[in-house]
């Protein structure tokens, strides 16, 4: 499309102005110095443009697919193919509407001399989703600036920014070990790495006997390592309304920010052999009291149920970011979702919550859940802006639900942007899985003393406040540390 | 903060959001302070570039604090439109009628003014508040000047009363001051207490006694000042009676009677009222400012405080002119500058200001580049101002009006479509590089057809030029017809 520009009226003013100057003055040299404005406007007249044809584009979109809230650096190279130098390019490239730049600009101006290239790199955060990117927009101008001509490039690459949960996981078939439970536990057992040296017993094997420890003090021992269990989690993520608020324009939810650390985290627990389960609180699922529930369980097969139970969680907190549920609504759902993942939850399993509470209902579950005696793991994405007041005193507010949830002996990790979640799930999980299998080793006398499942109402001889009584200190001790 | 006052680097004071892109306005910088250097030489005052720049500048530079919210910035802001501002208005207003070469100056002023608005950023809103803003600062400085006089005529009254009151030598006239003496200052020590915080900087758990300590002193005090009121009326009534001779015949009670008029006695008094007074209208005035703290509270007191600040030189000027009248010119000089100044700056800098938000309300100049659209017509004006010096140089003032406009317009026109961000310096350049080889081309065009009227058409006067203009102009709006 070509246009022109009226840009000269001033000039046409000026011109008027010293004409009218130097009739009233008398002066010739003002009524001369009348035609240098006009001398710019008949230059702008002679301005011709034309639709550039050979104006080449490339996109590429670094990395794709991506996790969400991930920086994705896209790259758009134009290429003046043709024989005739471009004065006045100016592109935009065709971002799409619900992803936010997070670092240079989508745009750019230039002059290109045949054969020239020029290269707009610009950096957006992922969101959970399929994005396509419009085509570039393209303005060209003649000397003169007044006649524009713009049209849209077709690009060659990359069209569009994916982004998954699932994206920087790593397959649990290929990397993934196959013996179940890769977990070391302070109890002596059979292993590989050296734990202690006891007293021999009848009925240990014959390979484990200390002959070294025989031959000085003339007595049998029994060599001990560190004994590999696994351990059950079950993953919840806080799905609830109020979460499904961003820090920023294009930027993703914290809904979405929970699934992708819980997608995380299962593919890193069930990679080491553990048994992992996934629930989702704040929903209308298909599960008990509306809850979505998938027990736990190890495996490929279990990680696709799990995967594909929270890319839907993650499609729907996206597609329904303006839900108007009452709040004593969800308020009173969220309770009963909280107690009847406390039924679900096998008595040796651990709890991992994410939360960026926001809220009370958080704190409130893992208050509940730590008075049954369950260990708890609150992983919580920060998504509060702090520079704004506003913003400060939400974060301070946040801070201190987080503190509160501390102080019930539940270990809190506060993930803050920018840093890498690995990290972080390492950080909120190292010290957890090994309390976790040493409940699992006590526990396993009891569960098959009454050979039960590990449902709480049937594994454990007393009630679950005995439970929460026996193993407070250790509870408070190994978890309530922090960050 | 820096040291010196609100930094001026900040989006807010040299604005970001629709400026021009910087290559363009240091293109445009660079020629509107060549034209200036140049016409300064031309017009025989070769200081007109470093005399105009700062007076600009800051004035600008107030216009674009006004933007701002801090309450230094704002005292800032308003001080330097009060100054620098009236004496960039007086220049644009007054110096063509002082001569041609005036017109020339004032023109130079506007084009570095444009200029310097375009980097602040400062479109039609801008010039409107600061229209607003001179009003408001004006008004307050009266008012101000009105309360200030009030004061001096009231301490000045005070004052006299005093001394004659020290003056009294006889037993009923000292007794008769010192007790409205004593009267006035209990008086004032209780309402100055009234108005003390003395309470609220107790501690917690002294404030009952505080309370209790204050009550009764203030229970005194209104005894005290109702005792000497009552004592002064029976001492006017035994004076009707004839009874005060008898008292003041002992020369021991006349003595007593007369040394409580002496100063030993007087001025300690007033100096405990006087003292009570300030503080508590320093506690009063302290509890206004701080009472809320928002934008319009703030803004407010900005310009109070200005006003108040820029009341004392007038005030000063005043009587300056009243005291030196029939004795000294020099004084009488110095008090007129500085009420002409101050008295008169302000409505002079409304009418460039204000004359400039209404020219941007009514559509004559483009609201988003402003400043542009001034420093060009700075230019024009300049130009018609040494319109008879080297043509030149008048060539040269036309065709920098057109590359300022042309090029500040291309970089917000950049700005408008691509943002802040993109490096565009290249295209920027091009573009200028292009237009000043234009604008060199128009020179070199009309600098021909000058010599050529000079020489072939010199006999022809004016009409000799017409005809040239006249063809030359034929002659480029061919094109442009088509």
């Amino acid at each position: 499309m070509i246009d022109r520009r009226v840009r000269w009226r001033g000039a046409i003013a000026a011109t008027i102005a010293l004409t009218v100057a130097g009739v009233a003055d008398g002066n010739p040299v003002l009524l001369l110095g009348a035609i240098i404005p006009l001398v710019f406007v008949a230059s702008g007249s002679f301005s011709r443009v034309r639709v550039p044809a050979d104006l080449v584009a490339t996109r590429s979109v670094t990395p794709t697919p991506a996790p969400p809230g991930q920086p994705v650096t896209v790259t758009l190279e134009v290429t003046n193919d043709s024989d005739r130098t471009i004065t006045d390019l100016r592109i935009a490239d065709g971002v799409p509407a619900s992803i936010a730049v997070l670092e240079g600009s989508p745009r750019a101006g230039t002059t290109l001399e045949p054969g020239d290239s020029h290269t707009v790199e610009y950096v957006v955060v992922a969101r959970h989703g399929e994005y396509d990117f419009e085509p570039p927009q393209c303005r060209v101008r003649g000397l003169g600036v007044s006649a524009t001509a713009t049209t849209t490039l077709s690009v060659s690459g990359d069209r569009a920014l994916v982004c998954r949960l699932a994206a920087d996981a790593p397959p649990i078939e290929e990397d993934g070990s196959t013996r179940v439970g890769k977990l070391t536990t302070d109890d002596p057992g059979t292993g590989l790495s050296f734990h202690s040296i006891r007293e021999y017993h009848r009925d240990d094997p014959a390979d484990r006997i200390d002959w070294r420890h025989y031959a000085k003090r003339g007595t049998l021992a029994t060599v001990t390592y560190d004994r590999h269990v696994s351990a059950t989690v079950v993953l919840v993520v806080d799905a609830r309304p109020a979460n499904r608020v961003v820090a920023g324009r294009g930027r993703p939810t914290a809904v979405e920010y929970g699934t992708y650390a819980a997608t995380r985290a299962l593919s890193d627990l069930l990679d080491h052999g553990h048994d992992v389960g996934v629930a989702v609180i704040g929903t209308d699922g298909p599960g008990p009291a509306g809850c979505r529930w998938l027990e736990p369980a190890s495996g490929p097969a279990q990680r696709t149920r799990a995967l594909d139970l929270l890319r839907r969680v993650a499609d729907d907190a996206a597609a329904d970011r303006d839900s108007r549920t009452p709040r004593a609504a969800v308020g009173g759902r969220t309770k009963r979702q909280v107690r009847k993942v406390l039924e679900l939850t096998p008595t040796t399993a651990q709890l991992a919550l994410f939360s960026p509470v926001l809220d009370d209902p958080p704190v409130a579950a893992v208050e509940t859940w730590r008075g049954a005696g369950l260990p708890v793991v609150l992983l919580s994405p920060d998504i509060v802006p702090s520079n704004t007041v506003s913003g400060q005193y939400e974060q301070t507010r946040r801070r201190t639900r987080l503190a509160r949830c501390q102080a019930t002996g539940v270990r809190t990790v506060d993930w803050r942007r920018g840093t890498p979640l690995p990290v972080v799930i390492e950080r909120a999980f190292a010290v957890d899985a090994r309390l976790s299998s040493r409940r699992s080793t006590g526990a396993s006398a009891g569960i098959s003393s009454t050979g039960g499942e590990g449902r709480r109402d049937t594994s454990w001889n007393g009630s679950p406040v005995d439970r929460a009584g026996s193993n407070p200190v250790d509870g408070s001790q190994r978890w309530g540390g922090g960050e | 903060m820096s040291l010196a006052g609100p930094r001026l680097d900040r989006p807010s004071a040299i604005g970001d959001e629709g400026r021009a892109r910087a290559a363009s306005l240091w293109l445009a910088s660079l020629i509107v302070v060549a034209i200036v250097g140049v016409v300064g030489f031309e017009i025989g005052e070769p200081s007109l570039l470093p005399t105009l720049g700062p007076i600009v500048g800051l004035a600008v530079a107030g216009v674009g604090l006004l933007e701002r919210d801090g309450f230094v910035s704002l005292v800032v802001a308003h001080a330097l439109l009060m100054t620098f501002g009236t004496a960039f208005a007086l220049i644009v207003l007054a110096a063509p009628f002082v001569a041609r070469a005036g017109i020339a100056a004032s023109g130079c002023a506007l084009a570095l003014a444009g200029i310097g608005a375009a980097w602040a950023d400062i479109g039609g809103d801008g010039l409107g508040t600061a229209a607003a803003g001179s009003v408001i600062s004006y008004a307050s400085m009266l008012c101000s000047l009105v309360v200030l006089g009030f004061l001096t005529a009231v301490v000045y009254f005070g004052w006299a009363v005093l001394t004659s009151i020290t003056g009294f030598s006889t037993p009923v006239a000292s007794v008769t001051g010192f007790l409205l003496i004593v009267a006035g200052t209990a008086g004032v020590v209780r309402l100055s207490m009234r108005w003390l915080p003395i309470r609220q900087v107790t501690p917690r758990d002294r404030r009952p006694a505080i309370e209790r300590r204050l009550t009764a002193a203030r229970r005194r005090l209104l005894y005290t000042a109702v005792g000497s009121i009552g004592v002064l009326i029976g001492f006017g009534a035994l004076g009707l009676a004839g009874v005060d001779t008898t008292v003041t015949s002992v020369p021991v009670l006349a003595w007593l009677l007369s040394s409580l008029s002496s100063p030993l006695l007087v001025w300690p008094l007033v100096a405990v009222g006087a003292a009570s007074l300030l503080a508590g209208a320093v506690a009063v005035l302290l509890r206004r400012l701080t009472r809320d703290d928002a934008a319009q509270t703030t803004r407010r007191t900005a310009v109070a405080v200005v006003g108040v600040g820029l009341s004392l030189p007038l005030l000063f000027g005043l009587a300056l002119i009243i005291a030196g009248t029939g004795v000294a010119i020099g004084p009488i000089l110095l008090g007129l500058g500085l009420v002409v100044a101050l008295g008169l700056g302000p409505i002079a800098f409304l009418l460039v200001v204000g004359g400039g938000a209404v020219g941007v309300g009514l559509g004559l100049l483009p609201a988003r580049a402003t400043g542009p659209a001034v420093a060009a017509t700075g230019l024009v004006v300049a130009a018609i101002g040494v319109g008879r010096a080297n043509p030149l140089v008048v060539f040269a003032c036309i065709a920098g009006a057109i590359l300022v406009w042309d090029s500040a317009t291309f970089g917000l026109g950049l700005t408008a479509e691509l943002g802040h961000l993109p490096d565009t310096r290249r295209l920027e350049l091009f573009h200028g590089t292009v237009a000043v080889a234009v604008a060199i081309g128009a020179v070199v065009i009309v600098t021909g057809l000058e010599v050529l009227r000079a020489g072939f058409f010199a006999g022809g006067g004016t009409a000799g030029g017409a005809v040239v203009v006249a063809l030359g102009a034929l002659l480029l709006l061919f094109p442009v017809r088509g």
